[in-house]
């Protein structure tokens, strides 16, 4: 063994390991998450380029689904579904991002823009027993956990669903809705243009 | 019955729960953790007496973000698939409930207008002695639910909650107000 | 009371906030947020029987005390000939 080498604390030597691994890792587990999103999605027509599922998901395809490029689904306590029934539609904008347990349901149409966030718990579909209508959400929104968007709703550019709210009307672009049933106030009477 | 003797059955089971509980920072006496229970990141948790965490039919998520603490008080219980998210703060006091799937944050992790990877400031978050919180509730950042309050099932709250009354609703309202004593 | 001071004392009790000028901004002086302005709103409608609509939920109607007052009057106004 060289001397010089074996000179090192052991300590150095695990920091080095500790670094090695904090490079590695990351890289790893976005391969993986590439890999594993290009086999959830098998059944899906148009599946853009960098799609990314860093957990287990349920895909059911039996219409017509089409997915942007760079789209992250996050894993976590629950796995978050795609269901998309026959002859419906369901499309996703590039770089929106899915935390976990997320449900999405198309019977007719649910349309999701660019740049949308949705955290852990959202429930978005397009029928609730009695009926059935499309769903619009534009680019750059945000919903927040646990909040359910209702047939028939368009969500404009840039607003923001907070958290466990119930969406049964549209949201007007740079809104906040809050509440159940919802209602919606301008973003500029509750948030400064920087931050909150 | 179970085939090994009472006291002998219990110790194994306080010490697979403290195997489950060996990335927290400190465990009190007797912890009880039944299913699944996720402690991450490189924040500090701590764990009082008798603590009861329920993972069986979803896990727990206790998830203290570098920085942050998450502090549970005596006798705390937590059901399954609740998550707990410090930035900064996150207490529970002594004898404290806290309902399946509710989510207690004290950070929105992405600001209402603007540049939303930019992360806004965290509010320090406090659940008090004797507090229920209901099933799916969400305690947003700067929630301080006083001694003996009650959170309904489902209720959305990010502010102070006066002792011993229940809310419910969202935006929360006080449904009703006990008298003291 | 009047609508100010009943306004005023809604705001102290729910917000637990200290003085306030009538003009200060709810949002630039961090007093109410996001959740806050929706119960504000809450009372607005119970306590003065009025019918906010979403599009009139903008800074010019609800920034501050004063002109929380300025369009519960308004609308108090608007509201009357209907009843009469």
């Amino acid at each position: 063994m060289n001397p010089r080498l074996s000179a090192l604390p052991l300590s150095t030597w695990m920091n080095h390991l500790q670094g090695l691994r904090n490079a590695v890792e990351p890289r790893a587990e976005r391969a993986l998450a590439l890999a594993r999103a290009r086999w959830l999605f098998r059944s899906v027509q148009s599946v853009g380029r960098n799609v990314a599922a860093y957990g287990s998901m349920s895909v059911q395809n039996e219409g017509t689904i089409q997915l942007g490029d760079r789209l992250t689904f996050v894993g976590g306590m629950m796995p978050s579904s795609l269901v998309c029934h026959p002859g419906a539609r369901l499309s996703i904008g590039s770089d929106t991002q899915f935390n976990y347990g997320v449900s999405l349901e198309a019977w007719e149409s649910v349309s999701i823009g660019e740049r949308c966030m949705f955290a852990s718990f959202v429930r978005v579909g397009d029928r609730d027993g009695h009926r059935t209508a499309p769903i619009v959400i534009d680019e750059d929104v945000w919903v927040a956990h646990g909040a359910i968007i209702m047939p028939g709703v368009r969500v404009g550019a840039r607003s923001v669903v907070s958290a466990g709210s119930i969406v049964t009307q549209d949201v007007p672009p740079d809104s906040l809705a809050m509440g159940n049933p919802a209602r919606n106030m301008s973003l500029e009477l509750v948030a400064r243009e920087s931050g909150t | 019955m179970s085939p090994l003797p009472v006291p002998l059955s219990r110790e194994l089971g306080t010490l697979l729960s403290r195997l489950k509980l060996r990335r927290c920072r400190a465990v009190g006496d007797a912890p009880t953790v039944l299913g699944r229970v996720w402690i991450h990141g490189s924040g500090e948790v701590r764990l009082g007496h008798r603590v009861v965490l329920d993972g069986r039919t979803a896990p727990i998520e206790l998830h203290a973000m570098k920085g942050g603490s998450i502090i549970l008080g005596d006798d705390v219980a937590i059901e399954g698939g609740a998550s707990l998210e410090a930035l900064q703060s996150i207490t529970v006091g002594a004898g404290a409930k806290l309902g399946a799937f509710c989510k207690v944050m004290d950070n929105q992790h992405h600001p209402l207008r603007g540049n939303r990877h930019e992360r806004p400031p965290s509010v320090p978050l406090v659940i008090e002695d004797g507090v229920t919180v209901g099933s799916r509730a969400i305690l947003l950042p700067g929630s301080h639910v006083q001694q003996g309050a009650t959170v309904a099932p489902g209720t959305v709250i990010s502010r102070r909650i006066p002792p011993r009354v229940t809310v419910g609703g969202s935006p929360a309202r006080v449904l009703r107000r006990e008298v003291a004593g | 009371m009047s609508t100010r001071e009943r306004i005023r004392s809604f705001i102290v009790d729910t917000f637990f906030v200290d003085e306030f000028a009538d003009d200060d901004s709810f949002l630039r002086k961090g007093l109410i947020d996001s959740t806050g302005m929706m119960e504000l709103v809450a009372f607005l409608e119970q306590d003065f029987g009025l019918k906010l609509e979403d599009r009139e939920l903008v800074p010019e109607n609800l920034d501050s005390l004063t002109r929380v007052v300025a369009f519960v009057e308004k609308k108090k106004q608007q509201r009357l000939p209907q009843v009469g």
